[in-house]
């Protein structure tokens, strides 16, 4: 695959890979250096990475070992140590987004990845499961009950907003 | 919620977050990939020369000089003899007037049927010391016997100097090499030390010696302890022959080298796996 491949690669998915590191980690920061490390790595690997099916799933693959890694809390760490002013983890967003974003984090990380995969990244259940290495039935089942999972968080995010209000 | 409405909002969550993802230039992903792989090569590499570092300390540590039966450092006169045979002299260290040895060092002469090159067979021992302590630097051991020996029946008194796995032994009784005065006669690449076999000991269950580590000097064929069968066959070919017998129902190996004398030792087994359990040359003691 030709470099201009990879530019292509990193225009048409850097973006969208921050946002479904970001639904998973619930920090903007780490989401944005993981990715851009994950694209870093895959640079200068493009010969053979360019060659897979699908290298946009390699980086998302290794953004996403690198966000849940230690990598960032160590980084998190020197950032503390040094006082330097971190940014705020989740930015300004609409209270819908935020709501959603705040019911992923109380979630396990399994529950999160399937549902990111699949509504976010728009991958089918079989692929979802190839991702994660996992079966396509475990995959359908951790899919159904992450989805109930999320619906009761909203709701329970949206009560507890509702309750402060009145 | 049902799953179109979760998949709005996921789609509501993208379109807001996007327009806040900071997108470096490809250049910069670039150069933090080219700095990331440099910074593991260097990693890698400094790894590597840490290890070789432990290694080689591990392995001085592992050949360092023991305690074992010490005698004075050899003269031109021979050592009063004991008054009882078999039985090592008492010790004395070295004068630490030469460089230490190490394994490496020890792989500074080279195995040859007639002696170690600097040194050959029927050289007075004050003179081939002299010239094996300038190779090898000072020696791990030294010991004199007679009558039984570590090494078996000599043709008299023995002395053994010991640098490494690398035994020298001196003797001052009538050789091939030498009708008289203490002269090298042979020498033996050993895997065990020994001079820790008791050569009085003739009980059923005699303890094992300590084992020798390090390197192992060789032969102009490139062969030592630890080479393999396979490794003499294909140095000395139909020169080599292999037995399984007494003493001791081992392996054992000769080289024939023709005029030149042989190689001899001990094999681990007899398959081509099996291993150089020591190697040695020249006049040898009996068992």
């Amino acid at each position: 695959m030709a470099e201009r491949d990879f530019d292509e690669l990193y225009a048409s998915n850097y973006g969208r890979l921050v946002v479904q590191v970001f639904a998973i980690t619930g920090n903007l920061a780490d989401a944005e250096d993981a990715v851009q490390e994950a694209f870093a790595r895959a640079s200068v690997r493009w010969r053979r990475i360019g060659g897979y099916d699908s290298p946009e799933a390699w980086v998302r693959r290794v953004a996403l070992n690198l966000a849940v890694s230690g990598r960032r809390r160590a980084r998190r760490l020197r950032e503390v140590l040094s006082r330097a002013p971190a940014l705020p983890p989740v930015p300004p967003l609409p209270a819908d987004s935020l709501g959603l974003v705040e019911a992923l984090k109380a979630l396990p990380l399994p529950f999160r990845q399937v549902l990111v995969l699949h509504y976010l990244a728009d991958l089918p259940v079989e692929r979802v499961a190839g991702e994660l290495g996992i079966a396509v039935g475990t995959a359908k089942s951790r899919l159904s009950r992450a989805r109930e999972a999320l619906a009761r968080q909203l709701v329970d995010g949206e009560e507890e907003v509702g309750s402060g209000r009145r | 919620m049902a799953g179109d409405e979760l998949r709005q909002r996921f789609e509501t969550l993208e379109a807001e977050v996007l327009p806040l993802a900071d997108s470096p230039a490809l250049d910069t992903i670039r150069r933090r990939g080219r700095r990331r792989r440099w910074a593991v090569r260097a990693g890698l590499l400094s790894a590597v020369l840490a290890g070789a570092v432990v290694v080689r300390g591990a392995e001085q540590w592992a050949t360092r000089p023991e305690l074992g039966p010490v005698a004075p450092v050899p003269t031109t006169q021979p050592a009063p003899a004991p008054p009882t045979t078999a039985t090592p002299t008492t010790a004395a260290p070295a004068a630490p007037t030469v460089p230490p040895t190490t394994a490496a060092a020890a792989t500074r002469v080279e195995l040859r049927p007639d002696g170690l090159g600097v040194a050959g067979f029927g050289t007075a021992e004050r003179e081939a010391m002299e010239r094996l302590e300038r190779r090898l630097g000072r020696p791990d051991e030294r010991g004199a016997w007679k009558g039984a020996t570590p090494f078996g029946t000599c043709p008299g008194p023995v002395r053994a100097v010991r640098w490494g796995r690398l035994y020298v032994l001196f003797t001052s009784g009538p050789t091939r090499y030498a009708a008289r005065g203490w002269h090298l006669f042979t020498y033996q690449v050993d895997s065990i030390q020994r001079t820790k076999v008791d050569p009085a000991s003739s009980g059923p269950n005699p303890p094992d010696p300590p084992p020798l580590r390090g390197g192992s000097p060789r032969t102009e064929a490139g062969v030592g302890v630890g080479s393999t069968l396979a490794d003499l066959r294909r140095a000395y070919g139909r020169r080599l022959h292999v037995s399984y017998g007494e003493p001791g129902m081992e392996y054992r190996y000769r080289v024939d080298l023709g005029a030149a004398g042989e190689l001899s030792g001990v094999l681990t087994g007899g398959t081509p796996g099996a291993t150089v359990f020591s190697l040695t040359a020249g006049a040898g003691c009996g068992e």
